[in-house]
C-alpha cells in the first residue's frame, strides 16, 4: 500500500496473448514524480513501448489510469484517462472519459490498467472488486456499443456495471474510432478504439464496491470541497448554463466573434448559427440531465427528438464540438440531423470531431470538383446536404465503400488525393481540428501546433483569450501563455478533475489551489515549484515519446489554410497565422521549454526533470 | 467622447449562453438608447435598470463575475475595462458567459 492517501497503489496488468492477469504495485517514487492519470499513463507508455512500435500491433499497449481525485469526495473529478500510441497521429495520445468507470476501477482496487498483447478471439475484461477475468466476446463482435453494454450486463447479471466498449468501427480499425464509456461518454480522440479492436478486446466491464480510499487531511480537504461546491453553486455557467445547454453555448458565442469553423473552415461565420444554437438545441432536443460521479454540474443531457426528421430517437444530446463538426463545418443547420449523426457515432464508436472534419473535407473536395458523385458511391456530398452527411457517416461507420477511405482520416486522404487538397486538410499531426479557431486565437495557434496530440483543444485552452484576459490578436507573450496553460491542463488531467471546473481552480498557471488540493488529499508536501516541475516533466515525457517516434519541428505546423488564407469575413476578418509568425512563437516556446531549435528536448532539460532514468538519448 | 451635447445613440445588445435567463427579452437581443454616457459600463448600468434581474446574472457581491464575457463588434472587452470602452450608434455589444469545456 502506498504511503500516500487517495491511491490504491496498484495496477492491473492484462496480457491478452497468454491470458495472464497480474497485479503490480505502483512505487511511491513514481507517484511523487508523475502524480496520477496523465502522468502515470505517459510514464508507463514511454517505459513499456519500444521505438517504432506499430500502433495496431501486438506490442502497443493500451493503458487506463485514474487520478488521485477519482472516487474521492472532490467534486467533478470523474475522469479516466486512456493512453497509447495513436494509429491516427503515430504519436503520444491521451483521451479522457467522464462517467463512473474511473471511480468503479478505484473502488475495485486499482489505480490503472495496462493491456498488452492480442487475444486470439474477441474477449472482454471483467473486473469485479479486485478479481479479474477475460470472457468470451465472440457473440458481441459486430454489435453497437449500446447492444454490447446491454449484452454484457445480461451476461454478468450486473445491471449497474460500468463498461468501456468499442463498436463496429473499432473492430474494423477505423483510424479515429473511439472508446465509449457507459454510452454517454467517450475517450474520443486519436483512434484508441481501433487499438482495442486490434487487440480483439471488445469491452472492459468494472464493478467496485470497496470504497476504502483514504484522505490524508480530512478537515482541510472538506474545506476545499465545501469551497468548490459553493463556487459551483454560485457560478451561473456551472449551476445554470451547463445544466441547461451543455457546452453548446459556444456555437453562437464563437459565431458572434467570427471564429466558428464553417464549411471546412473556408469561413468562420455561419449564417445559420442561430438555428443550431444552444437555445434551439435545448428547445428541440433536451429531455433530462445526467451527472458524472460526484459532479453537481450535470452537463450531459439525454434527448428525444420531438418531431420532424428522426422523430422519436432517444439518444445523448450533442455537445459543442459535435455541433461544430457536423453543424457549421458541414454547413448543416438542422439540430435533428446533428443529433442523429452524434447517435450514429456513439453507436459505431467514432470520434465525432474527426469524422465530422473528415466529411467536411470530402464536401470541399466535392465542391471543388476533385471528387464526383461516382467517386462517392453516388452520394452528392454538398455542404448543407443533411442526407448526404448521414449517408457518408453510415459508410464510415460500416467501413465500407467510400467510408473506408474517409475512415483513414484527413491527413491520409489528402496525401492519397493530392491535387492541392493538403491546403484544406484540417488536421494537426494527423488529428482533425477541434472547434476552436486557429486563425482567431494566436495563442491557440501556437498551442495547437505544439500539442502532443495535435488538433486537440485540451492541451492549450482558448478561454484565456476568449475572455479578453489575453489579446487573441497578438502573438506577444503567447509562448509564456501556452507554457502556463499547458501546465494547468496536464495537472488537471493528472489529478483528473474535469475541464468544466478548471476555471475555478486556475486556468493560466498553477496556483495555491492546485497545491492545496493535492497536498490535502494525498498527503504530499509539495510546493508550487515541485508541482511546476511535475507538469514540465510530464509535458517533456510526452514530447520525448513523439520525438522518439519521429516527430519534431516539422510536425509543429498548422493546416496550410490557416497560414495562408485570412478569415474572409466577419468580426475576425483578416486574421490568420502566417508561417513567419508561427516560427517566431515556436522559437520562443522551444527556448522556454529547454528544447533545441528543432523542438527536441535538450539532454540538460531531460536530466533537470529527472527523466534520464527512462529516457535514453539520443532519442532517435 | 464629451457628453454635454446629449447626442442619442442606439446600440444593439445581444445576450448569449443563458445570460438572458429570467429576463423579459425577445430573441435574446434588445436595442438600447444612450444619451448621457457612451461607454460599455454605462450601457450595462442602463441594462441593469431596465432588467433588475440582470444583476443576478452578471454580478456577484457587486462585482462583475469573472466569467462575464463582453464583446463589442467582435472584440473582447474585459469587464474591468468596460468604463473606458466607448461605443457608438450601430455597434453590436454581446454579453455572454465565457464558456467552459467543449
Amino acid at each position: 500500500m502506498s504511503k500516500y492517501s487517495a491511491y490504491c497503489g496498484k495496477l492491473l496488468r492484462v496480457n491478452l496473448t497468454n491470458s495472464v492477469i497480474s497485479e503490480e504495485n505502483i512505487e511511491d517514487e513514481i507517484l511523487e514524480k508523475y502524480i496520477g492519470c496523465n502522468g502515470l499513463g505517459a510514464y508507463y507508455l514511454y517505459k513499456e513501448t519500444k521505438k517504432g512500435v506499430e500502433p495496431l500491433g501486438e506490442d502497443n499497449k493500451l493503458i487506463f489510469f485514474t487520478g488521485p481525485l477519482t472516487g474521492t469526495i472532490f467534486p467533478s473529478a470523474p475522469k479516466v484517462g486512456i493512453f497509447s500510441k495513436s494509429p491516427l497521429t503515430k504519436g503520444f495520445m491521451d483521451s479522457y472519459a467522464g462517467g463512473h468507470l474511473g471511480a468503479e476501477l478505484k473502488f475495485s482496487g486499482y489505480d490503472g490498467l495496462i493491456i498488452e498483447g492480442k487475444s486470439e478471439k474477441p474477449v472482454y475484461l471483467w473486473i469485479n472488486d479486485g478479481c479479474a477475468e477475460l470472457r468470451d466476446a465472440s457473440d458481441y463482435w459486430g454489435k453497437t456499443t449500446t447492444a454490447t453494454r446491454e449484452a454484457i450486463k445480461r451476461d454478468l447479471n450486473e445491471p449497474l456495471v460500468r463498461i468501456a466498449a468499442i463498436g463496429p468501427s473499432g473492430e474494423k480499425l477505423v483510424s479515429y474510432s473511439c472508446i465509449m464509456v457507459d454510452g454517454t461518454h467517450a475517450a474520443g480522440r486519436g483512434g484508441l478504439g481501433a487499438i482495442m479492436g486490434a487487440k480483439n478486446l471488445k469491452a472492459v466491464a468494472v464493478k467496485g464496491t470497496k470504497n476504502c480510499i483514504r484522505i490524508a487531511h480530512k478537515e482541510e480537504t472538506q474545506k476545499i470541497v465545501d469551497d468548490l461546491f459553493h463556487e459551483i453553486r454560485t457560478n451561473k455557467v456551472l449551476n445554470s448554463g451547463l445544466p441547461t445547454y451543455g457546452t453548446t453555448g459556444a456555437t453562437t458565442a464563437n459565431n458572434s466573434t467570427g471564429i466558428l469553423g464553417t464549411r471546412n473552415w473556408q469561413t468562420e461565420t455561419f449564417e445559420d448559427a442561430e438555428k443550431i444554437s444552444n437555445v434551439e438545441l435545448a428547445d428541440k432536443l433536451f429531455e433530462k440531465t445526467l451527472s458524472c460521479f460526484q459532479c453537481p454540474v450535470r452537463c450531459i443531457h439525454f434527448c428525444k427528438i420531438k418531431d420532424g426528421k428522426y422523430s422519436g430517437l432517444e439518444t445523448v444530446k450533442p455537445q459543442y464540438e459535435t455541433v461544430y463538426s457536423f453543424g457549421s463545418l458541414c454547413g448543416i443547420s438542422e439540430p435533428n440531423v446533428i443529433a442523429m449523426a452524434n447517435h450514429l457515432c456513439n453507436e459505431a464508436g467514432l470520434d465525432t470531431i474527426s469524422v465530422g472534419v473528415s466529411i467536411a473535407f470530402i464536401m470541399e473536395c466535392f465542391e471543388k470538383g476533385i471528387l464526383m458523385e461516382p467517386d462517392l458511391n453516388g452520394i452528392k456530398a454538398e455542404f448543407g446536404n443533411s442526407d448526404s452527411l448521414i449517408s457518408l457517416l453510415e459508410k464510415v461507420a460500416a467501413n465500407s465503400g467510400i467510408g473506408e477511405f474517409i475512415g483513414q482520416g484527413t491527413k491520409i486522404m489528402s496525401e492519397k488525393l493530392g491535387q492541392g487538397t493538403e491546403k484544406f486538410a484540417i488536421h494537426i499531426k494527423g488529428l482533425e481540428l477541434a472547434g476552436h479557431s486557429v486563425r482567431g486565437y494566436k495563442g491557440m495557434s501556437l498551442g495547437y501546433a505544439v500539442s502532443p496530440r495535435g488538433g486537440s483543444h485540451q492541451d492549450m485552452r482558448h478561454l484565456p483569450e476568449r475572455s479578453g484576459q489575453f489579446d487573441r490578436r497578438s502573438i506577444e507573450g503567447k509562448e509564456q501563455l501556452v507554457h502556463n496553460v499547458m501546465a494547468t491542463t496536464v495537472i488537471r488531467d493528472s489529478f483528473t478533475y474535469c475541464a468544466m471546473v478548471e476555471d475555478n481552480i486556475g486556468r493560466v498557471g498553477l496556483t495555491e489551489k492546485h497545491l492545496n488540493i493535492i497536498n490535502a488529499i494525498c498527503g504530499f508536501n509539495f510546493d508550487l515549484a515541485d508541482l511546476q516541475k511535475i507538469s514540465d516533466r510530464i509535458i517533456n515525457l510526452e514530447r520525448c515519446f513523439s520525438v522518439r517516434e519521429g516527430m519534431d519541428r516539422k510536425d509543429d505546423i498548422l493546416p496550410e489554410r490557416f497560414m495562408t488564407e485570412p478569415i474572409p469575413e466577419g468580426p475576425s476578418e483578416g486574421m490568420y497565422t502566417p508561417k513567419e509568425e508561427l516560427d517566431i512563437m515556436l522559437d520562443k516556446y522551444y527556448q522556454l521549454r529547454g528544447w533545441d531549435a528543432n523542438g527536441v528536448p535538450l539532454f540538460e532539460t531531460i536530466k533537470e526533470l529527472n527523466l534520464d532514468d527512462i529516457i535514453q538519448v539520443p532519442l532517435r | 467622447m464629451q457628453n454635454n451635447n446629449k447626442i442619442q445613440i442606439e446600440v444593439n445588445v445581444k445576450f448569449l449562453f443563458g445570460l438572458e435567463q429570467g429576463l423579459p427579452i425577445e430573441n435574446r437581443q434588445v436595442t438600447v438608447k444612450l444619451s448621457e454616457q457612451y461607454t460599455v459600463k454605462h450601457l450595462i448600468e442602463v441594462l441593469e435598470n431596465m432588467y433588475p434581474r440582470l444583476k443576478e446574472n452578471i454580478r456577484y457581491g457587486g462585482n462583475f463575475v469573472s466569467y462575464l464575457n463582453i464583446v463589442v463588434n467582435g472584440c473582447e472587452v474585459l469587464p474591468i475595462h468596460a468604463g473606458n470602452r466607448e461605443i457608438t450608434t450601430g455597434d453590436q455589444v454581446v454579453l455572454m458567459y465565457v464558456g467552459v469545456g467543449g
